[in-house]
């Protein structure tokens, strides 16, 4: 905002000047308030009046959108993208056979990669192309998988899709179909997300969908997805013959692209329905944070967590979303608590929303642990309370049994084992979910507690 | 579920428009419609959504923010946070404050897969249940794989209809009510789907639903009661934003208590007294509102004279005493509030808690007698170790034979800590099914010897009934009952014995309470123990002789396990010709008087039992002690007789009858320190209380020369 500190001067004169009676004076002093953000944001702000807030919905689309990301990071020649893109096109070319692994963490982009691989040559060669999509999560029975599959190739080529029909009768189906469109030099693509769930049992599925692809003259590619790295060992002898061990490796992106990636998002583009001049405003406050040190300081604290690119654009997200509405620029506090609600510590939390008495219960079990861990229950937790209880609170059982099932429920204690239910509670053995650390840390962001009940978990520690 | 079950909230707030809605819906049966997915017809203001939910102004703006301006595109939210802070209230309000179409789920009352698909499917295929179409849903829909098909469809189809809106004119003026095409897809308790069968994959497939459909105009929100990081197990899936909703703080809970009060001078003075100690307990809203609307009850009660100053302070002192009992018992429900015909759910409720019925004396339902006898023999059998059922129920004593260890020893010491920590841990015992039914006879018969007037009949007939075998089938079958009504539960089977072994999981009261029912004396029964003296020398003829050298009884006893806070002990010291239930009273040619002080520290009992005077004769003395308390949790450490040297040749202590711990039982008898210590013994005499010191000593004194003898 440095640039505006003249025209400020120059107009705070002016309004001494003209302004000589009160009422004119707050009026002009009102304008010069607004007029202290970016001038053309007077525009913004009633444009955004009308129809919505614009820019922060374009960024929240620019993030939603996958194609616009990873095309960002599909630009180099040696990319995933080109590779990847190569493999099918050649099999929409030369009329072969194919099939690829993509592995990788989740979060890297291996199915946004994939999306934008199949629609640029579904731009390049339309009609030549039909993709078949399978989940794994959704589809890893084998009948429900070849049905899946029947329903699509129905649905691409206007033909009668029968529900009854059998796991023969759609893999036959789909036999079919595969030399009918190798005759037509039609490329079917299956995409497998969740390549390692139909990896499990007999993997019929698999087997008839590569076993059609050698027997016939056929003109199709497999893609498989997982992020188990091993996919390809999961797979049976007689499968993996029959696959060719083609694996496209992907990884969170580098340092560098991720500096790209950020620009590239979050900048909004020049020609969009957004005033020109409002845009390079943005883009410009942009930089100026991206250069910031204390942005490149949360950044770092950021991607030390996890830098694949869906936790980057969670952060961004947040970002986003917590922008200004007034200004309609980001700053670098947005930034800032989008990184405080990325960074939760749920337990902790948790600990800090307990009573005193659930509190009170808990540096018993401590107690308890320290002592003679794995063997308690709530019986013992009771008389170990018992012996250090505190005057204003409650004696009885049933009370301290609702506080003991408060902690069940957040989850700050667990039973043993889960067989047991069987037992009434009071008998059933049960375990701490948090370190003595967390309950320390715990115990000072609670209102409640007393130093009192500090000092009771640390005469445990010197028990020791 | 129908479109209307959606609009069951879990807000107070909410509920009262709801109903207007529900009922104007059911009156025309109209079809639902677009509008149908927005909740409530009148607007809601910004403040007025921020002013009904004290405390939650952070969190309303942080999800308003997530949400975005009118048609923004949404990554999933994950909304957290415990019971009762209104994560689910807050949303909904929200949503109606917003006027943006939505579709609400909740995995509480969607309890499979194939309920939570249709039930959303239905919303949106604005399809309602019916008569006319039976109650069906508007698709059959099992898969994960068929649901993510048709959810696709109708969310195309219903965004069509959404964006088409401001080209038609038809529709327009129906769809004045929907703001903007985001539709929203609000999944409820999202932590009961980690219980369900195939919760491997449907986590993960919810979770990545927004992916799996891409749709971008669809906005996925999860609700859950428990943080994300206890989704993590079940891997795989991208985590979505969360939202913490934290407790209450005690501004924010008076806030809410003071909203739609009528006198809301009164009621924020009774919050002085009350939320305080209250808060420090629970910090649920629901727990204290329900313990709240019954003190403040309470506390109106003398509200005749409020426009006096000391009017305040003259309710609080009547409140005052309320408060402690309802902060104990939290939260229990009253039972007056359920119906007569609720008994079975009451039964359940009374053997499921522990201490919440011990209020009421009377049992609140109806059981037959011999299935009462059935569950007290089984209560018995639980609490009690096998191997004490001999001298309980033999009349003959049973255990004389066996040779007693005079002393503690480091092992048996042990021994008793594990048993201790055993009963803790393990609770009630288990039993084969033949001890249960020779309990059971056992103590049928006894109930046919001690005639109750007006049950008698019942008893005797019952005594010959359970006599013949061939009725065993049914005992048998009313074990069945109780094991059906789990009063009794079956345990695993024993791999050694291989039958089936039983547990019974009532608690004391309500076993004492069945035991009053019929008369039978179970508080005495276990936890009694006498000792008798049999002596040839203790011909008491010559009374100056006798009265001179009274015997002092140090009983001690030590109970553990839950110690009841009334806990009575009654010492009771009979001299007569032989040892017997019948025989105890007195004689009519024999007197005496007893001084029993009881001193009761911590877990301890001390009874310090003085016989003062004593006219007749006896060959025996019998110290009975009888303690009111829990079974089995009482043991019997030690009794110590102090006396003169006529007595010496006391027989062997025998237990007549009780279910006490006899390993432990020393007694002390020795000439050379009653000689010698005669002013010990008469520092015995002194208060009690004062002199738990000296009786320690005189313990450890005790312990010292026995280990010389030794």
């Amino acid at each position: 905002m440095e640039g505006d500190v003249s025209p400020k001067i120059q107009m705070l004169e002016a309004a001494v000047a003209v302004g000589r009676d009160s009422l004119r004076l707050a009026e002009f002093l009102k304008f010069f308030i607004a007029a202290c953000h970016v001038k053309m944001l007077c525009q913004i702000v009633s444009h955004s009046s009308s129809s919505g807030f614009f820019p922060a919905i374009v960024c929240r689309e620019a993030l939603c959108n996958q194609h616009f990301i990873f095309s960002h990071l599909s630009l180099s020649p040696d990319s995933n993208y080109s590779k990847l893109k190569f493999i099918i096109s050649s099999s929409v070319t030369e009329a072969c056979n194919n099939s690829v692994l993509l592995l990788g963490p989740r979060g890297c982009g291996k199915a946004a990669v994939l999306e934008l691989v199949i629609r640029d040559l579904l731009i390049d060669h339309p009609d030549l192309i039909s993709v078949i999509r399978l989940n794994g999560l959704l589809h890893s029975d084998d009948n429900c998988a070849l049905k899946e599959i029947a329903r699509q190739l129905c649905v691409e080529y206007q033909l009668l899709f029968s529900k009854m029909a059998s796991f023969q009768d759609n893999s036959q189906f789909m036999i079919s179909m595969l030399r009918e469109c190798g005759l037509a030099h039609t490329t079917i693509v299956f995409v497998l997300d969740e390549f390692h769930h139909f990896a499990q049992g007999k993997q019929r599925l698999l087997y008839s969908l590569l076993d059609a692809m050698q027997s016939v003259t056929s003109q199709a590619v497999v893609v498989g997805i997982s992020c188990r790295m091993d996919a390809d060992q999961l797979l049976e002898k007689r499968v993996r013959s029959r696959f060719s061990h083609r694996k496209l490796l992907f990884s969170p992106p580098s340092k560098k692209e991720i500096d790209g990636l950020l620009e590239g998002i979050l900048s909004l583009p020049l020609d969009s329905t957004l005033p020109r001049e409002y845009a390079i405003k943005f883009n410009a406050e942009l930089q100026i944070i991206l250069a910031d040190k204390r942005f490149k300081d949360i950044f770092d604290t950021l991607l030390e967590s996890d830098s694949t690119v869906h936790y980057l654009l969670r952060f961004l997200f947040l970002a986003v979303s917590s922008m200004d509405v007034t200004s309609g620029l980001l700053s670098l506090g947005n930034f800032k608590t989008a990184l405080l609600s990325m960074q939760r510590q749920p337990k902790l939390e948790c600990l800090k929303n307990c009573s005193f008495l659930e509190l009170y219960i808990l540096v018993c079990m401590k107690r308890i642990e320290t002592r003679e861990p794995n063997t308690y229950n709530f019986n013992s937790v009771m008389e170990e309370y018992k012996a250090i209880r505190d005057r204003s609170l409650p004696h009885s059982r049933s009370a301290c049994l609702r506080a003991f099932e408060h902690l069940v429920r957040c989850e700050l204690i667990s039973f043993m084992n889960s067989g047991g239910y069987k037992q009434s509670i009071e008998l059933r053995t049960v375990k701490l979910l948090v370190s003595s650390h967390q309950l320390r840390q715990g115990l000072k962001s609670n209102p409640f507690c007393s130093s009192n009940l500090e000092k009771l978990l640390d005469q445990k520690c010197q028990k020791l | 579920m129908s479109s209307e079950g959606r609009r069951q909230t879990r807000a107070s707030l909410a509920s009262a428009s709801n109903r207007d809605v529900e009922t104007h819906k059911i009156a025309t049966t109209h079809k639902p419609t677009i509008n149908d997915l927005v909740l409530g017809n009148e607007p809601l203001s910004l403040e007025n959504l921020l002013s009904s939910f004290p405390g939650r102004r952070l969190q309303i703006d942080e999800i308003l923010r997530l949400l975005g301006p009118l048609n923004s595109p949404m990554l999933p939210l994950f909304i957290y946070g415990g019971p009762s802070t209104g994560k689910t209230s807050v949303i909904l309000q929200i949503f109606k404050h917003l006027k943006r179409p939505f579709v609400y789920a909740s995995c509480l009352t969607c309890y499979n897969p194939r309920i939570l698909f249709e039930s959303i499917l239905n919303q949106l295929m604005l399809h309602q249940r019916n008569k006319e179409n039976c109650y069906s849903s508007a698709k059959r829909c099992e898969r994960p794989s068929d649901f993510v098909n048709f959810l696709r469809e109708a969310l195309i189809n219903i965004l069509d209809n959404l964006k088409g809106k401001s080209g038609k004119s038809g529709p327009k003026k129906l769809l004045e009510h929907v703001k903007g095409y985001m539709i929203y897809l609000i999944i409820d308790n999202m932590e009961l789907v980690r219980l369900w069968d195939k919760s491997s994959t449907m986590l993960p497939f919810l979770f990545n639903l927004y992916d799996t459909l891409k749709v971008p105009e669809v906005g996925v929100i999860f609700i859950s009661k428990v943080p994300p990081d206890s989704y993590y197990s079940n891997t795989g899936y991208v985590e979505p934003i969360a939202v913490y909703f934290p407790g209450y703080t005690e501004k924010d809970i008076r806030q809410i208590f003071m909203q739609n009060q009528t006198d809301p001078k009164l009621y924020s003075s009774f919050l002085d007294h009350v939320l305080g100690p209250f808060f420090r307990s629970t910090r649920r809203v629901d727990e204290l509102s329900v313990a709240f609307c019954e003190l403040f009850k309470k506390y109106c009660e003398p509200s005749g004279e409020l426009e006096k100053e000391g009017a305040k302070r003259s309710l609080f002192n009547h409140l005052r005493p309320h408060i402690l009992p309802a902060l104990n018992e939290i939260f229990r429900i009253s039972s007056s509030e359920v119906g007569p015909d609720d008994e079975k759910a009451k039964v359940n409720e009374s053997s499921r808690k522990l201490g919440h019925h011990e209020t009421t004396e009377e049992m609140d339902f109806h059981m037959p007698f011999s299935t009462k006898y059935l569950l007290l023999s089984a209560f018995i059998a639980s609490r009690n170790p096998a191997s004490h059922d001999d001298s309980l129920f033999d009349p003959t004593g049973g255990c004389d034979n066996r040779k007693r260890k005079r002393k503690c020893s480091v092992k048996t010491m042990e021994l008793k800590e594990m048993a201790e920590l055993e009963s803790l841990m393990k609770g009630p015992g288990t039993f084969p099914l033949e001890r249960l039914l020779a309990i059971f006879h056992c103590i049928v018969e006894t109930a046919v010897e001690i005639p109750v007037d007006g049950e008698k009949q019942e008893h005797s007939f019952l005594g010959t009934e359970i006599g013949c075998n061939e009725l065993m089938s049914a005992v048998l079958l009313q074990l069945s009952t109780l094991c059906n009504a789990n009063f009794i539960c079956k345990g695993g089977s024993c791999p050694l014995e291989g039958s089936t072994r039983y547990r019974c999981t009532i608690s004391e009261e309500l076993a004492f309470k069945i035991a009053r029912s019929l008369k039978f004396p179970l508080s005495n029964l276990p936890a009694s123990a006498s000792v008798t003296f049999t002596s040839s020398r203790l011909a008491l003829g010559e009374q100056e002789a006798v009265s001179e050298a009274l015997p002092i009884f140090v009983v001690t006893l030590t109970q553990f396990g839950v110690p009841t806070i009334d806990y009575s002990l009654a010492v009771e010291f009979a001299l007569g010709p032989s040892a017997g239930a019948t025989t105890r009273t007195p004689h009519k040619d024999q007197w005496w008087s007893l001084q029993v002080e009881v001193v009761v520290v911590a877990n301890k009992v001390e009874a310090v039992v003085t016989i003062s005077e004593f006219v007749g004769a006896a060959q025996e003395a019998v110290v009975d002690v009888s303690i009111m308390g829990p079974p089995k949790m009482t043991v019997l450490e030690s009794i110590v007789v102090f006396g003169s040297p006529k007595w010496t040749d006391m027989g062997p202590l025998v237990p007549e009858m009780g279910l006490l711990y006899w390993d432990e039982l020393i007694y002390w008898w020795d000439e050379e320190l009653a000689n010698r210590d005669q002013a010990l013994l008469e520092t015995l005499q002194v208060s009690t209380r004062s002199r738990k010191d000296e009786i320690a000593s005189l313990r450890q004194e005790l312990s010292i020369l026995r280990e010389e003898k030794d």
